[in-house]
């Protein structure tokens, strides 16, 4: 089955990459504002390293077992039982977050575009696109989708950034350092880090790759394409609203897009954000779901995975709605009770490190087992 | 052949959707909001009026124009929303504010804080920031709102346009404004008050000129002083505002006016790339601040009998603009010292960024600071052109000065 869904490394660059811009550029600015003030760019950088480590690490861990998923290599690595429940973190990750990704989107789309649009007809259109994708392509899907949409929206991040330039005070940037301190850059950091650790989905890829010991950096390089993005965004936004305005913004950059006007001839592109972030989240989303499907069949041993998608979608459909505020309840309590203190330590770096520690410990001492 | 049925399932259930959208709002829906104005009456509480496009008018403008292109919309409620709620009742069509371009803050709002108003702004997806803000000087917004201007459709424009050809950042003001305020610094805003299309300043009397006859028109006023908490607590008159904004750095341009030292006339200048450098220094606790003003300019008028092809007469020219400009600027810092002691220029701002450690101790009390800072305004204008000729032709070449 593996062996007929292979993906590039051209694709597996676009698809880490688009997976990456969207969510952070929109949802992690405010928060590494309010923390960084006017150095919230490089609380930006900082995460956007972190997040290439943690790439490191999966990547590195994945080359080791190149026709695995973690699914499965983490039995190779720490036996059938223990290798069971070590995964279990990141079934529940991905089981929950298809919801709040999707609740996200929803009302993103509804306060940016369609105020009167009920949200379930949003998530649930979405999500029957997704699903589409998902059963018709699998990961090859994803990766096509991902070559066509990701030079699109490095594009228009780039164009955005460009119009803005009229708007922009230098002056806002400074004083550098002065006002925050690593303390605070660091702790605007976690917010960005979280979204940018997603990258440990390599995990899962990088066994679809083709030729993985050659194409698996791409995926590296896509979460640096994004973390590069994301730290000239920043930029733009406080040079634009300075830092204090902007921290009180949800969605600074989309408020960037819709303040851009030139001669008064050029106004009204927000609409191009909405669509980078909306084609950005729609690959998220496809890579969420396939991945919460795949993983699970691997788990449960279930042949035909496919299957499993029909549990996985309307249970993401159901969490999406059950969210009562998403941009209150979300970060205070699904972001600070859930994400931060146990996605990002425990799924995002303690578990593919340990497998990585292990695992080279286990090839170094009995190399037979590769 | 099992997918194949599932997928035929998405499409069917797919189109169910695609019968049409929940949003959709016809341009004939809606009733287009373009100026808009808040007052707050002596209860407490706030009028809104809206001036909203008639499109009929609008398109027929080239027919020979049938009435005005415009009517205003005015009720009270508990905030500005509120008073749109209100507002609704009155009209046939949705209002819609994502075309709000000007904004007119009564005189008594102004007075009594205008943050109320200024929440909506950010936070209804429907509204853009590019908004220009003006606070009404005399009259109520209501009223501004209410009287036609010949030379545009939709009269609040001419607010913006105004404000524009003055030199000023058009629609970006509320963000600048915001930006300021929410760094607890005192900023301005632009002031537009009625005035007779007719009469001469000089004409004008207390009510500004008013009584004066004719039609009345938008005026732009200077600016008004805001503190930071955006209560209203000043004015400064057309020159001051020029001169404080181009302090600030935000002029684009403008005219001086200005007389040469031991000659009868005046020279006009036409300063165009106005630019602004603020240099604090600290030393033993007390702070000075340079000023540095530059601006390319072209002469557009010269009433002095100097021969301005001759270098030395164009270096009079350029050391009396300098001058001038010197002592306007002082002037209206001084004020802003002595009389209010509110930071508008971003003096503030400029130490934050040349001594952000310093700055920490001195931000709390940085407007007392402000009032003791030692003040010193260099200008230095460089006129590039003297326009088409050199000697004023008119005079016979006995009286010209060489």
């Amino acid at each position: 089955m593996k062996k007929s869904m292979n993906i590039s490394g051209g694709q597996m660059y676009w698809t880490l990459f688009a997976f990456e811009v969207g969510n952070t550029l929109l949802l992690t600015m405010t928060s590494a504002i309010r923390e960084g003030k006017q150095d919230a760019w490089m609380a930006m950088g900082v995460a956007g390293g972190g997040g290439i480590l943690i790439a490191l690490i999966a990547t590195r861990l994945s080359v080791m077992y190149p026709n695995q998923t973690v699914i499965e290599y983490s039995r190779t690595i720490l036996g059938t039982w223990p290798g069971k429940v070590i995964v279990i973190p990141f079934l529940l990750q991905w089981y929950v977050d298809i919801g709040v990704i999707m609740r996200d989107f929803g009302d993103f789309i509804i306060t940016a575009l369609f105020h009167n649009t009920p949200i379930w007809g949003v998530v649930l259109l979405t999500l029957l696109v997704v699903v589409y994708l998902v059963i018709q392509g699998g990961p090859e899907g994803i990766g096509r989708c991902s070559e066509v949409i990701g030079p699109v929206i490095l594009l228009m991040i780039v164009v955005l950034i460009a119009l803005d330039f009229g708007n922009i005070e230098w002056r806002e940037l400074f004083p550098v350092y002065v006002d925050s301190g690593w303390r605070a850059i660091a702790k605007g950091s976690t917010m960005p880090l979280s979204f940018f650790g997603e990258s440990m989905m390599i995990l899962m890829l990088t066994a679809f790759l083709k030729n993985p010991q050659t194409q698996a950096m791409k995926a590296v390089w896509g979460v640096a394409t994004a973390t590069a993005l994301a730290c000239l965004a920043t930029i733009a936004v406080i040079a634009t609203f300075g830092a204090e305005l902007s921290s009180r913004m949800w969605y600074p950059f989309f408020s960037l897009t819709r303040f851009i006007s030139i001669m008064e001839f050029i106004q009204n592109v927000d609409s191009i954000f909405v669509i980078v972030w909306f084609t950005s989240m729609f690959i998220k989303l496809s890579v969420y779901v396939f991945v919460a499907s795949y993983g699970t069949a691997q788990w449960l041993n279930i042949q035909n995975w496919r299957k499993v998608l029909w549990v996985v979608a309307p249970f993401g459909f159901i969490t999406a709605l059950s969210i009562k505020n998403v941009q209150v309840d979300v970060p205070q309590y699904y972001m600070r009770m859930y994400w931060i203190p146990f996605v990002l330590p425990i799924n995002m770096i303690g578990i593919p490190l340990l497998l990585l520690i292990i695992g080279l410990l286990r090839s170094r001492t009995s190399p037979s087992r590769r | 052949m099992k997918r194949r049925r599932s997928i035929g399932l998405i499409v069917l259930i797919s189109l169910l959707f695609a019968t049409g959208c929940w949003d959709r709002a016809e341009l004939d829906d809606l009733a287009l909001i373009l100026g808009w104005g808040v007052d707050q009456s002596e209860d407490k509480t706030y009028v809104a009026s809206a001036q909203i496009a008639i499109p009929s008018k609008l398109s027929t403008q080239s027919g020979g124009g049938s009435g005005q292109g415009f009517f205003v919309l005015t009720a009270s409620g508990k905030s500005s929303l509120d008073a749109t709620k209100n507002i609704q009742r009155k009209s046939s069509r949705k209002i819609y504010a994502g075309h709000r371009r000007v904004v007119c803050i009564g005189e008594t709002l102004a007075k009594n804080g205008l943050s109320d108003v200024l929440d909506e702004f950010t936070r209804n997806p429907d509204v853009r920031l590019r908004t220009d803000i003006f606070v009404v000087k005399g009259n109520s917004a209501q009223e501004l709102l209410q009287n036609p201007y010949p030379l545009e459709n939709i009269p609040a424009l001419a607010a913006l346009r105004e404000h524009r050809a003055v030199g000023g950042i058009g629609d970006s003001t509320l963000r600048d404004y915001l930006m300021d305020e929410a760094k607890g610094h005192s900023t301005t805003l632009p002031v537009i008050q009625l005035s007779s299309l007719a009469s001469s300043q000089g004409d004008e009397s207390q009510d500004g000129g008013q009584n004066a006859g004719g039609p009345l028109g938008l005026e732009f006023g200077g600016r008004a002083i805001i503190d930071p908490h955006s209560k209203l607590v000043g004015f400064l008159d057309y020159d001051e505002a020029q001169n404080a904004v181009w302090v600030k750095g935000t002029l684009r341009h403008f005219m001086l006016t200005t007389r040469v030292p031991k000659e009868d006339g005046n020279i006009n200048l036409d300063v165009s790339r106005t630019r602004s450098k603020v240099i604090p220094t600290l030393q033993h606790g007390k702070v000075y601040i340079e000023v540095r003003l530059s601006g390319f300019g072209i002469i557009r008028e010269n009433t002095t009998p100097m021969d301005l092809s001759q270098v030395e007469n164009v270096d009079r020219a350029q050391e009396a603009c300098d001058t001038t400009v010197e002592q306007a600027a002082k002037h209206v810092i001084v004020k802003l010292q002595k009389d209010y002691g509110l930071d508008i220029f971003g003096f503030g701002e400029a130490i934050h960024r040349k001594y952000p450690q310093q700055w920490k101790a001195m931000k709390n009390d940085w407007d007392k600071q402000f009032s003791n800072a030692v003040v010193t305004v260099n200008a230095n204008l460089t006129i590039r052109r003297v326009g088409l000729t050199g000697p004023p032709l008119q005079l016979p070449r006995s009286e010209i000065q060489e």
